[in-house]
C-alpha cells in the first residue's frame, strides 16, 4: 500500500515535485575552450559534492557536511578519480590530460567543485569528449557541455546512454547557404498563407479590367511582364524587411505580423473581385510584401542556425523563398493561361478562388486577433 | 508559416530549447573559500546509511533478481522521502539491466515502471505493467499501478476497470474506493463519484496516507462540482494527514487562490525547499520583490529542465507563462502538456491558456475533450462560458 500511495502522489507531479536543489546534484558541466592550433584544450568541469561522493571518499569525518578542508585534504583521491572518469581526443588521437586546479562555483544555489584539467592534444582535428563521466550507477546524470569556437558556440548533452560527445565539423558557407535553400523552398511549401497570397496575386494576371468586366489577357509576353512586375515587387519589399528583421535593426512582435499576412489575405481575395481596382494589385503586392518578410524573419527566427554566418543564411533563405514562389508561378500559370479564354474562368474559377482564399484570411484573422 | 496549431505548440518547444542553450552555457564564477571550513555542501541526503550500504554491497557482490529489486526498492523510497531524484536514478541504472532479463520477476519490472514513472516515460511503463498484468492477473500492487499511471494521462474507462477489480479483490477499501471515485468521476460520472465516497465512512483505522488520499480524491470532486469550502476543508484534513505530500499542497494552494485568499495560499507555499509546482503557485499569490525572485528561480529551473533533455513540465510553464503575461507561450505550453496528462490541473490551465490566448480553436478542442469524456469542472465550464459570451 504504501508503494501504491507513493505513486498515486508522485505519478502526477513526481518530477515538478522535485525540488530545484535537488535536480542540480545530478547535472555536471563541462566547458571547453577551443584553443589555437598550438595551445592546450583546458576544460573545465563543475561537479556536484552529492554525485562524486558516491566515487571518491570525502566526507572524512561523517558528519554529512564537507568542508573546504576536507576537498582540500581529498584532493590525491579527487585527482585520479575524475582523471579516470574523462577522456579526451583530437583528430581520432587521444589526449594527455593533467590536473591544473581546483576552486568552487556556485550553481543553482548549490557550491560544485570546480576542476580545470588541460589536454595536450594533437594540434589539428576535431575534438570528442568520453568517460563514464560520474554517470555510472545514477541514470538520471546528464552532463552540459558546452564550447566556444571562435564566434560560434556549441552545446551537447551526455547521459550514461550516450556518453560522448564529438565536435561537428565546421560548416562551410557553401554548404550553410545550400542547407538555407532548402529552409526557404520548405517554408514557403508549408506556408499555406503565404502560398494562398501568391495565389491571389496570379488569379487575375491572366485577365484584364474592361468597363468594369475582366477580359482574357493578349499574350503570354503580356501576362508573364505583369506577373514578372508584381511578384518582383513583393520580392523587393519582403526581402528587404527579412533583412532588417534577421539583422536585427528592426524588431516587429510576431502576433500582429500574423494578423496582418492574414489581412493581406483577406484584401487581396477582395480585390480581385472588384476589376476597377486592378491597378491596386502592384502596390498591394509591394506594400504587404513588408509584412510577408516579417513573416519570414519570425519563421527564420525558429530555425536553429548553429552559427551559420549571416550572409549565406539570409541569402540561401531569401533564394530558397524566391525559387518556391516561381516553382508556384511555373505550376500554375500555364494552366490558368490556358483556360482565360474560357466563359468560366472569369465568371467561376476568379471569383470563386478569390472568395475562397479571402474568406480562408478572414477565419485566420479572427483566429490571430 | 506552420499551421497555426502546430505553431503554436512548437514555438513553445522551440522556446524551450533556446532557454535549455543558455542554461547549459551559463558560466558561473570560480571562487577559493579563504576559510579552511567553508562549508561547501550538505551531504546528508546523498548518503548511504547502513541498511542501504549493505544492500549495495549485497548487489555488488550477487547482482541477481532479488538483490536488484531490494536496491532498487531502497533507492524509491529514499528518493520519496526525501525529495531527492538522484536515487531514482540510481534505482533506474540497477533496474535497467535486470528488467532487460525476459525472465526478469514482476518485482523488478513493477519497480522499474515506477522508476520510469518519475521521468514520465507513461507509455513504457505501462506497457510493463501490462505485460506483468497478463501474466498474472491477480497482482494487486501492479494493477494499482497501472491505475495511478491511466488516471493521470486521462484513460478514464482504462482506470476504472482496474480499480474496480481491485475493490473486488478486496484490497485497501478506501484507496479503492477513492480511485474508482477518481475514473468514474474523469468519465462523465461526477455524481455518482461523489455519492459513491459519501457513502463510506472513512474509517479512523486506515494507515494516515490512505485517508489522505481518500479525502485528497473527495476534495477534487467537491472542487469539481462548486463546492470550494467543503473542498479546502478535506484538502486541510489530508494535508494534517500527509504534511509532505506537496500535490496536496499544491492543490489546496490552487483551491486558495482561486477563491481569492491569496495571503492563506502564500503562507501555505512558504516552505523550505520548495518544489517547482509549489514555486510557480507561490508566484502567483505574491508581489513586488519576492514574486520576482520566485519567477527567476522558476525559470532556472525550467531552463536546467530544458538544458538536460528532460521530459519538459510544461503544465509548470503554462502556468508561469499566464502568470508574466505570455498568453502564447501558455498556450503552447498547455497544450504540450494536455497531451501526456490530462488531470484536473491540466485541465483548467489548458482553459486558462486557450483564453488568455484568445484562441478560439483551442477552445473548442478542449469543450470536444469535455463533451467526449464527459469530465466536468464548474470552475473551466464558467471560464469557457465566460470567454464564449463576451
Amino acid at each position: 500500500m504504501k508503494r501504491f500511495l507513493i505513486v498515486v502522489f508522485w505519478i502526477a507531479a513526481c518530477v515538478s515535485m522535485r525540488t530545484a536543489h535537488a535536480h542540480a546534484t545530478s547535472t555536471s558541466y563541462l566547458l571547453i575552450d577551443v584553443p589555437a592550433a598550438t595551445d592546450p584544450v583546458v576544460l573545465r568541469w563543475d561537479l556536484a559534492i552529492q554525485d562524486i561522493m558516491w566515487t571518491v571518499f570525502i566526507d572524512q569525518d561523517y558528519d554529512g557536511v564537507v568542508t573546504w578542508r576536507e576537498i582540500l585534504a581529498a584532493r590525491r583521491y579527487i585527482e585520479p578519480a575524475v582523471l579516470g572518469e574523462i577522456a579526451l581526443g583530437r583528430g581520432g588521437q587521444s589526449c594527455a590530460l593533467h590536473f591544473k586546479d581546483m576552486a568552487l562555483a556556485e550553481r543553482a544555489g548549490q557550491n560544485f567543485l570546480s576542476v580545470t584539467l588541460s589536454g595536450a592534444c594533437p594540434r589539428q582535428g576535431l575534438l570528442a569528449v568520453s568517460g563514464s563521466l560520474f554517470m555510472s550507477g545514477d541514470a538520471s546524470q546528464r552532463v552540459l557541455l558546452s564550447s566556444a569556437r571562435g564566434r560560434e558556440r556549441l552545446t551537447g548533452v551526455l547521459s550514461a546512454s550516450a556518453p560522448a560527445w564529438n565536435e561537428p565539423a565546421r560548416a562551410s558557407a557553401w554548404a550553410s547557404f545550400a542547407r538555407f535553400v532548402r529552409e526557404g523552398v520548405w517554408h514557403v511549401a508549408l506556408g499555406y498563407d503565404h502560398i494562398a497570397f501568391v495565389l491571389l496575386l496570379l488569379l487575375p494576371s491572366v485577365l484584364r479590367p474592361v468597363g468594369g468586366q475582366w477580359r482574357s489577357a493578349e499574350g503570354l509576353s503580356q501576362v508573364a511582364r505583369e506577373i514578372v512586375t508584381i511578384i518582383t515587387a513583393f520580392t523587393i519589399a519582403h526581402s528587404t524587411t527579412l533583412a532588417l528583421a534577421v539583422t536585427g535593426m528592426v524588431h516587429v512582435p510576431t502576433q500582429p505580423i500574423e494578423v496582418a499576412i492574414a489581412a493581406s489575405i483577406a484584401v487581396a481575395g477582395g480585390l480581385n473581385l472588384l476589376p476597377k481596382l486592378s491597378r491596386l494589385r502592384l502596390p498591394l503586392a509591394f506594400g504587404f510584401g513588408f509584412v510577408h518578410g516579417f513573416g519570414f524573419a519570425n519563421a527564420l527566427s525558429e530555425i536553429d542556425a548553429g552559427g551559420t554566418a549571416l550572409l549565406p543564411l539570409l541569402a540561401g533563405f531569401n533564394i530558397g523563398v524566391e525559387l518556391a514562389q516561381l516553382m508556384l508561378v511555373a505550376a500554375i500559370l500555364p494552366l490558368i493561361y490556358a483556360a482565360r479564354g474560357t466563359r468560366w474562368y472569369a465568371t467561376g474559377v476568379l471569383p470563386l478562388g478569390s472568395c475562397a482564399l479571402g474568406a480562408a484570411g478572414v477565419v485566420w484573422l479572427l483566429q490571430r486577433l | 508559416m506552420a499551421p497555426a496549431r502546430t505553431r503554436v505548440v512548437l514555438v513553445a518547444m522551440l522556446a524551450a530549447a533556446a532557454h535549455a542553450e543558455k542554461a547549459a552555457a551559463a558560466v558561473a564564477n570560480r571562487f577559493v573559500p579563504a576559510d579552511p571550513q567553508f562549508v561547501v555542501a550538505n551531504v546528508r541526503q546523498a548518503t548511504p546509511d547502513t541498511a542501504l550500504r549493505e544492500l549495495i554491497a549485497r548487489w555488488r557482490a550477487s547482482p541477481d533478481d532479488a538483490a536488484s529489486a531490494a536496491l532498487a526498492a531502497a533507492f524509491l523510497d529514499r528518493a520519496s522521502a526525501l525529495r531527492e531524484p538522484m536515487y531514482v536514478g540510481r534505482a533506474e541504472a540497477v533496474l535497467g539491466p535486470a528488467a532487460a532479463n525476459p525472465r526478469a520477476s514482476a518485482a523488478v519490472r513493477r519497480l522499474y515502471a515506477e522508476a520510469l514513472q518519475y521521468r514520465h516515460a507513461f507509455n513504457t511503463a505501462e506497457a510493463l505493467l501490462d505485460a506483468i498484468l497478463l501474466a498474472t492477473p491477480f497482482d494487486a500492487a501492479a494493477r494499482q499501478q497501472r491505475a495511478s499511471v491511466r488516471l493521470v494521462r486521462g484513460d478514464f474507462i482504462g482506470a476504472r476497470a482496474d480499480c474496480a477489480r481491485l475493490l473486488a479483490g478486496g484490497g485497501v477499501q478506501s484507496i479503492a474506493l477513492a480511485c474508482l471515485a477518481e475514473a468514474m468521476a474523469g468519465a462523465g460520472q461526477l455524481q455518482r463519484a461523489q455519492a459513491l465516497l459519501a457513502a463510506y465512512p472513512l474509517r479512523n483505522d486506515d494507515a494516515d496516507a490512505a485517508r489522505a488520499y481518500f479525502l485528497t480524491v473527495r476534495a477534487e470532486l467537491y472542487e469539481r462540482s462548486a463546492q470550494p469550502g467543503r473542498a479546502i476543508a478535506d484538502y486541510r484534513a489530508a494535508l494534517d494527514l500527509a504534511p509532505g505530500a506537496d500535490p496536496i499542497r499544491a492543490a489546496l494552494a490552487d483551491a486558495l487562490t482561486a477563491r481569492g485568499d491569496l495571503a492563506a495560499a502564500a503562507a501555505l507555499l512558504g516552505v523550505a525547499r520548495p518544489s517547482l509546482a509549489l514555486t510557480v503557485r507561490h508566484v502567483a499569490c505574491t508581489r513586488g520583490g519576492e514574486q520576482a525572485s520566485l519567477r527567476s528561480q522558476a525559470t532556472a529551473w525550467l531552463d536546467l529542465e530544458a538544458a538536460r533533455g528532460d521530459a519538459q513540465h510544461y503544465r509548470e510553464v503554462a502556468l508561469l507563462a499566464l502568470e508574466t503575461g505570455e498568453a502564447q507561450r501558455a498556450l503552447g505550453a498547455a497544450l504540450a502538456n494536455f497531451k501526456v496528462q490530462r488531470e484536473l490541473a491540466d485541465v483548467r490551465v489548458l482553459a486558462r491558456a486557450a483564453v488568455a490566448a484568445r484562441d478560439l480553436a483551442a477552445r473548442r478542442e478542449l469543450e470536444a475533450w469535455l463533451r467526449q469524456t464527459g469530465f466536468r469542472d464548474a470552475r473551466t465550464e464558467n471560464l469557457l462560458a465566460a470567454a464564449a459570451a463576451g
